[in-house]
């Protein structure tokens, strides 16, 4: 029982201590990763065009995110560098493209200030 | 007489193909055609139609090379808009297929190794390459400023005499043009089509029943990995397994070149001649990775029927020899390094003929003539001040 409530009370615990009030609120086809709120622009992801990614980070402040995304079944990943770059409440990665329907891994990259870093994966089904 | 129904009923041939959610949503996802016209924001000549005229008349304009080679020479209406020969000829022997330019103006990359961003810029290589029409921007600007009626369209079109600009900017406007034409070449509807959009609504089409076995077989052996969308091409690169090398016993890199050289033409989407430098996406943020080098651009599927012979290196003379090649793949050539997505298929003789019969099914009777070339060309060449 203790142990349902904490795992309840978790997320809850956790969005509470977000930075900037209201930034891990849900937009529509937001994906939560980890301590990441990920937005797709245009959400859903389109297959075979051009997408972008509104980050916000939840209950962490990282200095610096990479992102890149890799079809776990097939061993690549894309064909296009995404840029990530710093905007009020997170970061924005621009140049991401799907090219194959299927399982992709989003895999974020996270540094902070203190010198730790830490990676969240996730995946998704792109039609 | 309900008994008689019944029996009618039992004895109707099983052509609902029971297709499950995920097959009918994939076989869904290869429409519809065909797709909405769209702008190149980097040409601002797109959809003009005094440019399409021009662009017509340039297509098939034999003084534009030194060796009276033009565009029409290598991408012929009557042979799908390709040459029908294995590699290509020009000024000099090619070392790749002429692809067709019918629907060219759907993809993305141009050319099998994608060093050109966009229709235009795919239409200046041509001009330049030593190989195809060795010609240059002094002789293209040359060209349309000796002809009366090519002057007077052009005019119309760029809204200045070509003698009021310099050689290379008349080039550029030139291509433009020729681009605008080639985006009218797309082809028609096709029996898979019909197929496809009587599915949508839930009906039934007159279909061949071994097309229908064809496209089971399409889909089960991931075909659709690449071959995707209404062109049935996700329009990026892939290692299909052919040999590396060319007849010269060179390996062709194929992307891998291809990146290195899209970055850095002088008029790629980025470049002072793109109408749009925020559509430089592409070039912009692509990747140039080790598992680049032989990889080629994944063809359309549609026409093929008027295309042959096939892949970039025009190794395969008909459908079934492709087929057979996927059927009989060499694992150890493909890259150990590279993705994981082709299989040896190892299809029977009656599945290699049902792709086959599916893959003809996406060819279509009504594609863009020589007469539809000619009308174009004639507004052109009639121009007079
Ligand atoms: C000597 C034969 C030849 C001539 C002449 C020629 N082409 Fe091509 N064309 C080719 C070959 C071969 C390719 C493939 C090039 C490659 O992959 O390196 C090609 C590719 C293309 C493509 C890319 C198609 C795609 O789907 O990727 C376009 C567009 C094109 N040509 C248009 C033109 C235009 C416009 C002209 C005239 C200005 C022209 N070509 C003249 C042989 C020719
Ligand atoms: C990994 C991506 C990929 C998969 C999966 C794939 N293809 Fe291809 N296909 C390509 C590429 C890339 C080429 C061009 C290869 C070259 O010329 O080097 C091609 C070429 C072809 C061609 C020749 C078209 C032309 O105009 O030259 C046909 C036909 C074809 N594929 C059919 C199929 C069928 C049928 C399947 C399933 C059995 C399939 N492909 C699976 C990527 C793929």
């Amino acid at each position: 029982m203790k142990a349902i409530t904490l795992a309840l009370l978790g997320p809850l615990a956790a969005s509470a201590a977000a930075a900037p009030a209201g930034a891990c609120l849900n937009a529509p086809g937001t994906m939560h990763a980890g301590s990441l709120a990920v937005t797709p622009v245009p959400s859903p992801i389109p297959m075979g065009k051009p997408f972008a990614l509104q980050i916000v980070p939840c209950n962490a402040a990282p200095e610096r995110l990479t992102v890149d995304a890799v079809m776990p079944a097939h061993r690549h990943g894309m064909n296009y560098h995404p840029k990530v770059i710093k905007t009020k409440n997170g970061f924005r990665a621009e140049g991401l493209l799907f090219h194959m329907p299927g399982e992709w891994e989003f895999v974020f990259d996270l540094r902070f200030m203190d010198g730790r870093s830490e990676r969240i994966t996730h995946r998704i089904v792109v039609k | 007489m309900r008994g008689l129904l019944l029996i009618f009923l039992v004895l109707l041939p099983v052509s609902a193909q029971a297709w499950t959610e995920a097959e009918r949503e994939q076989i869904l996802s290869f429409g519809p055609w065909p797709p909405e016209a769209a702008r190149d924001s980097s040409n601002r000549l797109s959809g003009n139609p005094a440019a399409i005229a021009l662009g017509a008349a340039l297509f098939s304009e034999t003084r534009l090379s030194p060796g009276g080679i033009a565009c029409i020479s290598c991408h012929q209406p009557q042979k799908g808009w390709g040459d029908g020969l294995a590699r290509s000829k020009g000024m000099q022997q090619l070392d790749r297929n002429a692809p067709s330019v019918m629907n060219a103006h759907l993809s993305r990359w141009f050319g099998w190794d994608g060093a050109s961003d966009s229709l235009w810029a795919a239409s200046i290589r041509p001009i330049l390459d030593e190989r195809e029409m060795a010609s240059s921007a002094e002789r293209v600007a040359a060209t349309i400023r000796s002809d009366a009626a090519l002057t007077c369209q052009f005019e119309k079109v760029a809204g200045t005499a070509p003698q009021h600009l310099v050689d290379e900017a008349v080039m550029v406007l030139g291509a433009k043009a020729i681009a605008a034409f080639q985006e009218t070449l797309t082809s028609g509807r096709t029996p898979f089509d019909d197929y496809r959009d009587a599915l949508a609504r839930g009906e039934n089409a007159p279909y061949p029943e071994a097309a229908k076995r064809g496209l089971k077989i399409f889909l089960d052996s991931a075909c659709a990995a690449c071959h995707t969308g209404p062109s049935f091409s996700n329009g990026e690169f892939h290692d299909t397994g052919l040999p590396y090398f060319m007849q010269n016993g060179r390996p062709d890199p194929g992307r891998y070149e291809g990146i290195k050289r899209v970055r850095a033409n002088p008029y790629n989407r980025l470049s002072r001649y793109s109408d749009d430098p925020d559509s430089g996406f592409t070039v912009r943020h692509v990747a140039l990775l080790h598992r680049n080098w032989g990889e080629f651009k994944t063809p359309s599927l549609r026409n093929l029927r008027h295309t042959a012979p096939y892949m970039h290196d025009g190794s395969k003379a008909t459908l079934i020899e492709v087929i057979r090649h996927y059927s009989e793949l060499d694992e150890d050539r493909l890259h150990v390094d590279g993705e994981a997505i082709l299989r040896p298929l190892r299809l029977d003789e009656a599945s290699i003929r049902d792709l086959a019969v599916f893959l003809e099914t996406l060819s279509a009777s009504n594609v863009p003539d020589a007469a539809s070339l000619e009308r174009w060309a004639e507004e052109a060449r009639k121009c007079r001040k």
